[in-house]
């Protein structure tokens, strides 16, 4: 047997040692794969010109590579703790520490390939099924199996290169112990660590003032406060809570009763020990909140947003094009060919640059704005001398806030007026800067004609009442057309298309978002998983001990459901208070960006959530515990 | 006190095995009883079946007249707390309680009363003497100490059977003496009726009555006379004449 054989071995049959942590590296390489392998998709990569979305993207891998990490770097210390007696024993036998880093470095690479394999592997028949289910949230567009190859190599790298630190740091965990701990590690005393009143009145105090800026609305001080709340939580989990479980052990009649002798320390220990994990837990939870907000928000907003656009298809004809026929013949006949019903406007407009802001704006008749209010079946403003009406706001933020206009050439300036339905533009908004569309009374209307400086076109604006075609419709009129929709002499817009993909945006969006949710609640709740089964065969012991002395198994399963509802249940309590507080704090500032029912919608799944993985937790644990006792 | 009637113990598994042949004994009211045999010969199969942990293949056990395993999963439980007491080799005690903690564990499962519970803490601390460390996590008290503060945990709710799985198999002589004493004091001032499996015979010869066991089955079985270090050449004469492995010699002498 040589040396490689036998790091081979002690994998290989220890494998129900190694599996915890083969399995969580397996885990967050597959994680990792598939979200490398969906943003690569070559559907979805066209899609990620627009900034948002591949800030997000980079933003979302970011987070995933750096808690596979984490989650990595904490499984391998937990799994190298619990094997320092084997280390010890070793030792003794003569090993030198140059084998014993060398081992463990086999060790780690035949784990870290083959956990590579399974993850991407498994990845690969996940991906199958995220693209099944992506083309049902994207819709419309198939999103088609690809084999990835960018992914599994980008995939292989990283870990590949996360793996081969991650040996040299496993044997930091253990190069400093001395051979004596090494080989007692069974007996290693539980650490008491000390609380002190001091820093839990500080920490109290650093939590309480946070959560009262949340009510205030300075910005600055928020931000004091964001920082501070930090030092407030870990002190929370550190010094304040033990101190309180300190004082419920002191009462007698509580702390004396059935099994709340047993559920106490315990919770009292836990705490004691894990109070760097309940606080990273609880960050990492809000993170996780926050997302489901965000995610509920937009999928709420998604909703209360109207059609925006008048005209699914228009054009716009200048007066000296040439092709206007040709080309309203090609759109009609590209209608009825795939088979769209529509009606037509057709409206004759002038186009200014108008005065202070020099802003393009183009005006329509009195009589063709008569016509529309008709069509739309709506109530229309009276016109008078000396007045505007915008059926079109512009592109440009400020317009909304413009009330007079002086058309070049023309003596008297315009007041600006209102529609009364300001949800919905009648015309869209149009080629140049703002691009809003104003009505002016026919008499101005003919006067402006007849001055030179204004160019005269005709709208050509086609609403449909059947749009199943549509994107059929929208490639063959690109065809015609050319690219960029806008030509010297006419433009046209394919309105509904992007407002179309537009929508899409948010939901590609959405299922990023969804994918790095999913991950971040996957990452506590495996923390939580970990933690707990790290002492699994300690704990045995301990609930066959108790089992024996004549615990029943109802209490048993009491002391496991506190167990698991405290790991759970207090970083997520802390996390939902979180980001209350911070979205209360949002929505002072900005009252329109977020309503209060998705907010709720929202804390209410995340509860739901960590209360099936709470669940699951408990049942996976329990299973454990009763087939120990039997 | 105790009735054990003909029990049969077979594991059945790929190769089924045979722990208990026909075993009968009788403990009485007040008896201290040892059981002893070389290794494999059935003793913790025995004592694991009267414990109730584990189910025996047929026979019958009565303690107190009552059949445990008529009783429901919960409701064995609840008997088990209240009528046995357990001593393990391996003591046992829940490390995130206090010694304290620990003796008064069974009282406050059976939602004994908080004053009561510290009257007899505090008597049966006393007794066993141990109320130095009734404050201190187990790590920080020595293996007698914990195996004293065991004891006091099995027998603070008084039960009618006290059972001993190799109580000093984990101690230094010193300290198994401090033990048995222990056992014997109680066996003598509260008539507890007490059951031991032991491989040792110094501890042995604290027993009233020492039973041997081979293969599962009663082998012989000898009763203390008046002196102790009689009884216990007689126990040691007892395992030669079984067979054991030489390792069943216990090394220290009298």
């Amino acid at each position: 047997m040589n040396f490689l054989q036998f790091a081979f071995n002690n994998v290989k049959r220890h494998a129900r040692k190694y599996a915890a942590y083969f399995f969580s590296s397996a885990f967050a390489v597959m994680i990792f794969f598939l979200y490398v392998a969906f943003s690569l998709h070559p559907k979805i990569l066209p899609s990620t010109v627009n900034d948002l979305v591949s800030g997000g993207m980079v933003l979302g891998a970011g987070s995933i590579v750096f808690f596979s990490f984490i989650f990595i770097l904490y499984s391998t210390a937990v799994f190298v703790q619990a094997r320092s007696q084997q280390f010890g024993i070793l030792t003794i036998l003569g090993m030198t520490k140059r084998q014993l880093r060398f081992m463990l470095f086999l060790e780690f690479s035949i784990i870290g390939v083959g956990s590579i394999l399974t993850g991407t592997v498994t990845g690969l028949v996940f991906l199958k099924l995220f693209l099944i289910i992506a083309s049902l949230a994207v819709g419309g567009s198939s999103m088609t199996f690809y084999f990835p190859i960018n992914a599994l190599e980008t995939t292989a790298i990283t870990y590949g290169i996360l793996f081969i630190f991650i040996s040299p740091l496993s044997y930091l965990f253990i190069g400093r112990q001395p051979l004596m701990e090494l080989l007692t590690v069974r007996r290693r005393k539980l650490r008491f660590r000390n609380s002190s009143y001091i820093f839990a009145t500080i920490a109290l105090c650093c939590l309480i003032w946070s959560y009262v800026q949340a009510f205030r609305k300075d910005v600055g001080t928020f931000l004091i406060a964001f920082m501070v709340i930090h030092i407030g939580l870990y002190g929370l989990f550190r010094h304040v809570l033990p101190i309180v479980m300190r004082w419920m052990k002191k009462i007698r009649s509580l702390f004396w009763r059935k099994t709340n002798l047993l559920k106490l320390s315990e919770t009292e220990l836990r705490i004691r020990e894990n109070g760097l994990m309940f606080y990273l837990l609880t960050i990492l939870w809000t993170i996780t909140c926050l997302c489901v907000v965000v995610l509920v928000s937009i999928r709420f907003l998604m909703d209360v947003t109207p059609n925006k656009e008048p005209f699914q298809l228009y054009y716009v004809s200048n007066l000296n094009n040439p092709k206007q026929d040709t080309h309203i013949q090609y759109i009609e006949q590209s209608l009825k060919e795939t088979g769209v019903t529509y009606s037509k406007q057709r409206i004759p407009l002038l186009r200014f640059t108008t005065t202070p802001e020099n802003y393009v704006d183009y005006f329509m008749r009195y009589q063709d704005y008569v016509r529309l209010g008709e069509f739309y079946k709506s109530p229309i403003t009276p016109l008078h001398e000396g007045e505007a009406l915008w059926l079109s706001r512009g592109k440009d933020n400020m317009a909304k806030n413009r009330t007079s206009i002086q058309i070049p050439n023309h003596s008297s300036s315009l007041q600006l007026l209102k529609p009364p339905d300001t949800k919905k533009n009648w015309m869209p908004e149009l080629k140049g800067k703002n691009g809003s569309v104003l009505v002016i009374t026919d008499s101005l209307y003919k006067e402006l004609a007849a001055n030179t400086a204004g160019e005269s076109m005709t709208f050509f604006g086609y609403q449909f009442t059947n749009s199943s075609n549509a994107l059929t419709l929208f490639a063959l009129v690109e065809k015609g057309l050319g690219q960029d929709g806008v030509q010297d002499r006419y433009q046209y817009s394919l309105a509904a298309y992007y407002e179309y993909l537009f929508q899409q945006m948010p939901y590609i969006v959405i299922f990023i978002g969804l994918f790095i949710t999913a991950v971040f609640f996957t990452a506590g709740a495996s923390f939580v998983y970990f933690k707990i089964y790290s002492d699994l065969n300690k704990d045995l012991v301990q609930f066959r001990a108790l089992y024996n002395i004549g615990v029943s198994i109802p209490e048993l399963y009491q002391i496991v459901k506190t167990r698991v509802v405290l790991m759970m249940g207090l970083p997520s309590l802390f996390a939902i208070l979180n980001s209350a507080g911070l979205l209360l704090f949002i929505k002072q500032q900005d009252d329109t960006m977020f309503k209060w029912l998705p907010f709720i919608v929202s804390f209410v799944l995340f509860i739901l959530i960590q209360t099936c993985f709470s669940l699951i937790l408990r049942k996976r644990y329990w299973a454990h515990i009763v087939n120990s006792l039997k | 006190m105790l009735q054990v009637r003909n029990i049969n113990k077979v594991y059945s598994g790929r190769k089924a095995f045979r722990a208990l042949t026909d075993l009968s004994l009788t403990i009485r009211e007040g008896e201290f009883v040892g059981i002893m045999g070389p290794s494999g010969s059935g003793k913790t199969t025995l004592l694991n079946v009267i414990s109730t942990i584990d189910m025996p293949s047929s026979g019958q056990i009565l303690i107190n007249g009552s059949n445990p395993y008529k009783l429901r999963k919960n409701k064995l439980a609840a008997f088990r707390r209240q009528q046995l007491g357990f001593v393990f080799q391996e003591f046992h005690l829940i490390e995130t309680l206090t010694i304290g903690e620990n003796i008064i564990l069974p009282l406050t499962l059976d939602g004994v009363r908080v004053s009561e519970m510290e009257e007899r803490l505090s008597s049966i601390i006393q007794k066993l003497g141990i109320k130095d460390i009734r404050d201190n996590s187990i790590f920080e008290v020595s293996r007698g100490q914990q195996q004293r503060a065991a004891i006091a945990r099995a027998i603070i709710h008084r039960p009618s059977l006290l059972l001993a799985d190799e109580p000093t198999g984990n101690l230094d002589s010193k300290a198994s003496r401090h033990v048995m004493e222990t056992l014997q004091q109680i066996n003598e001032t509260d008539r507890t009726t007490m059951m031991m499996v032991t491989h040792d015979p110094i501890a042995a010869s604290y027993c009233h009555r020492v039973i041997f066991i081979k293969d599962g089955m009663l082998y012989n079985e000898i009763v203390q006379g008046q002196n102790r270090s009689a009884f216990y050449q007689k126990i040691i004469n007892a395992i030669a004449l079984l067979g054991g492995d030489a390792n069943e010699f216990s090394t220290i002498r009298v």
